[in-house]
Order: structure tokens, then C-alpha cells, then sequence
């Protein structure tokens, strides 16, 4: 999976031993169960994750709409359509579903119908997930599914109209033939964004270059006013070393210079628009918490800097047209939204 | 009434048996999380009494996952709100060094890795954890914390590569 130290893997193992279940621990818990003293922060049962995660999307478009709809000078307000000239697409809400397309698995069992899961299934026999109710989902009209015991589930690609809550199927559902949902997410390309030397980058050998002068390099980096990002290669073949990229907003060459005093190994040093604190400042605002963006606020469901990319990826489960450059604009920095439901095309 | 009186005595049970085999590593999930040992086993106990309260589910199978996902949920949470509580943040990541030199301190590799882990984002603490500790795979992680298989691979690969690098030098090898 990773290239951790099996003496590290196993000190991370070590956490699930020092705190045995003891009979006080028991009864601090049977105790809580009888007298409701649970965190407010637990799931409830009644209002799963998927519905928090719908709110906060429909909070999400509602509110760009709006944001929009005040920068225009018009009324404030809810408003499910946006305002004239805007970039921003219909958004969806109880009585405005908009049509929506994307990929997700699809499992129903005993503890609820078909619900579209954007996130993954836990791998058990059957699977478990919870998602994004899917009335009107009718497995005769499918192909691909599977099933154990009362569960049945498959990957499709579905479209819809999307109203914040459900998304009621539109059409006959693709089977996914390759069975994984098809992830949003997508892996950064960690190539160094330099030519490499003539000799090819496994050919640079200066001193100093141990794993203490790389850990100093990477700080030295990181603690200058004007980085914008520093990060590794992702080889892993035999013999090929970490290639480091240092990006900052000015100064290449003083960085560079400065950088290979501390370490002589492969490295590379690009200038990017962005530094790192000003990502990370509006990586902070979109953080998990409420966005206030001219007064109203919005929810992202998870966000964080991509240094890779020098920019914001903010996730949510359906973006409309238009969400990024608006978030682009009040943040004031590169964003890319991942969502696995995008407009229909 | 009686089969009520049974279901309810046999989740009791369900419950009970959960809390033998999972109570420590739901605990070391959580406060890997948050940090914080004694948070975590407030977080562990709140979601064990959580799944008591809820009564029996549909699927007894599906119990782990609940408490794993409960946990996670909770650890976020109380994460979300000492951070409220501690603002202005965040603090830039710090120099490698810092954390190497904590860890130092500490008296053994568990000690030191809690440390160093602390200083990850919260994500990829998350994902490291369900995917070490828990042993689960990419997609089991991301069906516990509701994010994708994709996004759980990119979260330890970032997140195992700058706690390697915080640990060097604690390494009995250099390792790359």
C-alpha cells in the first residue's frame, strides 16, 4: 500500500492495543446510552449522511444563486433560477430539480431502498453503503446487478433530476460494466515540471544528501514567505530516487541556489502564481465549516489545497455550471470542484 | 413483547461483544484523529452508546461499520470545534523538524507516530488510521469516511510519504 517502515506500520498498529475495554469503560458507556450524554456530533439515525450532505449542496447552489442575485442588485433571497447575465446554472431545490448525469453504485438491502453511492461500498458480502435515495429505481429494468440475501447492488451510470434529496431516475440506467464507480477524483501529476538534467535525474548526486539535509531542504522551503507549494515524485522503481519540486512566486533562481546548499539531490524549482498562505486561507474558508460569501452561507462537504495544481479542490456531490468560477471569484484563487453529479448533457 | 424484550437483549449482547473486540482499536482510530488519547476514548464511548440507543439494526453485520463511521464522524466533529475554539489558524505546516524533535521525546515508536501524525491534515490522518490500524482497504475506508476510494488512495499516499519523512530520522534505516 505504502512505503512506511514496517516498524512505523506497526507502531500505528500498537493504538488499537493500549486502551483494553475495561468493565469502568462498559459502564461509562451504558451509562451515556441511558442518560443521552452523546457528543452532538454523532450520526443521528434519523437523518443520515447522505440527507446532511444533500442540504449542504442545496445550501451550496442556493447560495451562489443568491450571491449572485445580491451582486446584482436584486431582491435577496432564495431564488432557484439565476440572475440575468449569470454563469451560474439552474440550481436544484424541491421545487427546481435539474437534470443531472454521473456514475455511482447502487445498492438496496434491508435497512433501505435503492440509494446511489458516490463515495464507495465497504467491500463486504453484501456491500454496505448509504447514498442518495433513488425513487422509482426498478432492478427488472437494469443490467449487471447483484445480490445476497435481501441486497441487491450494481454500478451504473445514471441520469436523473436531482432536487437536492433524490434523484429520480430518468431512463434506463447504464450498467457499469467495469463494476467500480467511476471516482470524480483524480491523481495529481506528480512529474517534475522541469526539463531533467542530461544525464536523467537519478544522475544528480551532490552532497548533502542524506534523509536529514532533504528534511531541512523541505523546511527551509516551506518556511519562506513566498512558497507556493513543495511536493515528491511519485516513482517507485528500483533504484530511482525522489525527484523534490519547490514552487515559489518570484526568485527562482535565489530559491534554487539557496535550496541546493542544503541538499544535493534532485530537484527542481518552478515559479507558481499562488503562495501556499493564500491557498491555504481560502482552503481554511471552505473548510468543512460554513462559507460566508456576501452574507450567506454555504456548506462544501470537504475541501484542500492542491499544491501540485497551486489551487483549491473543493468537493461536493453536484456542482452546476458555473461553480468554480464563482467560487474562484470570492476566494481569489484556482479552484476545481469535484462532483460526482454534473449537469446533463 | 417478548420478542421486543429478545431483540433488545440481544443487541445489549451485540453491543457488548463489539465493545470486547473492537473498544481498543476504535479508541486508537479516534485518537489518532483527534490527537488527543482521552478524547479518544470519549469519542469511542460515545459511539458505542450511540449504537446501544439505537437499538437493534437490520443487519447485526453492519454494527462495525456504524461504530467506525460514528467514531470518525465524532472525531471530526470535536476536531471542527476545537478548532473554532482555537482560531485564528491554521498555522502554515511547520518545518519537518519540529516534529522529529517532539518526537524524540518520546519514549517509544507508538508515542512518535501519534506525533507525527498530528501534524497531517486531518484527511489524511483519517485515511492513514482506517487504512493502517483498521487494515481496511481503499474503498472500505472511504465507505467509513464518506469520501471516495480515489480520494482515500491519494490521502495515504501524500499522507505516508511526509510521515516517512517526519520519521527519518528515527528510522532505523534511511529510508527513502
Amino acid at each position: 500500500m505504502t512505503d512506511l517502515d514496517p516498524r512505523w506500520r506497526d507502531a500505528i498498529g500498537r493504538h488499537a492495543e493500549t486502551t483494553p475495554p475495561t468493565p469502568a469503560a462498559w459502564a461509562a458507556i451504558t451509562d451515556r446510552a441511558e442518560h443521552g450524554a452523546v457528543d452532538p456530533a454523532a450520526p443521528r439515525p434519523s437523518r443520515p449522511s447522505w440527507l446532511l450532505a444533500a442540504a449542504a449542496v442545496l445550501v451550496v447552489a442556493v447560495g451562489l444563486a443568491a450571491v449572485l442575485a445580491v451582486r446584482g442588485g436584486e431582491d435577496e433571497g432564495v431564488r432557484t433560477e439565476p440572475p440575468p447575465g449569470s454563469t451560474v446554472a439552474p440550481t436544484p431545490g424541491p421545487g427546481a430539480p435539474v437534470r443531472v448525469e454521473g456514475f455511482a453504485g447502487v445498492l438496496e438491502d434491508d435497512e433501505h431502498g435503492p440509494e446511489a453511492c458516490f463515495w464507495g461500498m465497504a467491500e463486504s458480502l453484501p456491500p454496505q453503503c448509504s447514498g442518495l435515495p433513488l425513487p422509482g429505481w426498478d432492478w427488472a429494468a437494469v443490467a449487471g446487478e447483484e445480490s445476497a440475501g435481501e441486497a441487491r447492488w450494481g454500478s451504473y451510470h445514471v441520469v436523473g433530476d436531482y432536487d437536492g434529496e433524490t434523484l429520480t431516475v430518468v431512463g434506463t440506467p447504464e450498467h457499469d460494466p467495469t463494476g467500480e464507480t467511476a471516482p470524480p477524483f483524480s491523481d495529481p501529476d506528480r512529474t517534475p515540471p522541469c526539463d531533467p538534467p542530461a544525464g536523467g535525474w537519478d544522475s544528480v548526486d551532490g552532497e548533502p544528501n542524506g534523509a536529514a539535509d532533504r528534511a531541512a531542504m523541505e523546511a527551509a522551503a516551506r518556511t519562506e514567505p513566498d512558497v507556493a507549494g513543495v511536493w515528491l515524485d511519485a516513482r517507485h522503481g528500483p533504484g530511482e530516487r525522489d525527484v523534490y519540486t519547490a514552487a515559489f512566486t518570484g526568485a527562482v533562481a535565489r530559491h534554487r541556489a539557496e535550496l541546493r546548499e542544503l541538499w544535493g539531490g534532485p530537484l527542481c524549482v518552478v515559479e507558481r502564481e499562488h503562495t501556499l498562505a493564500e491557498l491555504q486561507a481560502a482552503q481554511v474558508r471552505t473548510d468543512g465549516g460554513p462559507l460566508m460569501v456576501g452574507g450567506l452561507e454555504l456548506e462544501i462537504i470537504e475541501s484542500e489545497v492542491d499544491e501540485i495544481g497551486n489551487q483549491i479542490v473543493i468537493t461536493m456531490t453536484y456542482a452546476p455550471e458555473g461553480t468554480e468560477e464563482a467560487l474562484e471569484e470570492d476566494l481569489g484563487v484556482p479552484v476545481r470542484v469535484e462532483a460526482p453529479l454534473r449537469p446533463a448533457r | 413483547m417478548m420478542d421486543v424484550v429478545d431483540l433488545e437483549a440481544e443487541h445489549r449482547a451485540l453491543v457488548e461483544s463489539l465493545f470486547q473486540t473492537s473498544y481498543g482499536e476504535l479508541v486508537g482510530l479516534a485518537s489518532l484523529v483527534t490527537g488527543d488519547r482521552q478524547m479518544g476514548e470519549d469519542v469511542a464511548q460515545d459511539a458505542f452508546a450511540g449504537l446501544l440507543r439505537r437499538g437493534p439494526l437490520a443487519d447485526p453485520d453492519a454494527a462495525v461499520g456504524y461504530l467506525r463511521r460514528a467514531v470518525v464522524n465524532q472525531a471530526r466533529g470535536r476536531i471542527r470545534r476545537r478548532a473554532v475554539a482555537d482560531r485564528p489558524r491554521p498555522s502554515p505546516p511547520g518545518p519537518a523538524a519540529a516534529p522529529v524533535e517532539d518526537a524524540a521525546l518520546a519514549d517509544d515508536d507508538a508515542r512518535a507516530v501519534a506525533d507525527a501524525l498530528a501534524v497531517l491534515p486531518v484527511r489524511q490522518r483519517e485515511c492513514i488510521a482506517a487504512c493502517t490500524l483498521l487494515g481496511l482497504t481503499h474503498a472500505e475506508a472511504a465507505a467509513v469516511l464518506g469520501i471516495s476510494a480515489g480520494s482515500v488512495k491519494t490521502h495515504v499516499h501524500r499522507g505516508t510519504r511526509r510521515l516517512a519523512l517526519l520519521l527519518a530520522d528515527r528510522s532505523p534505516e534511511d529510508t527513502r
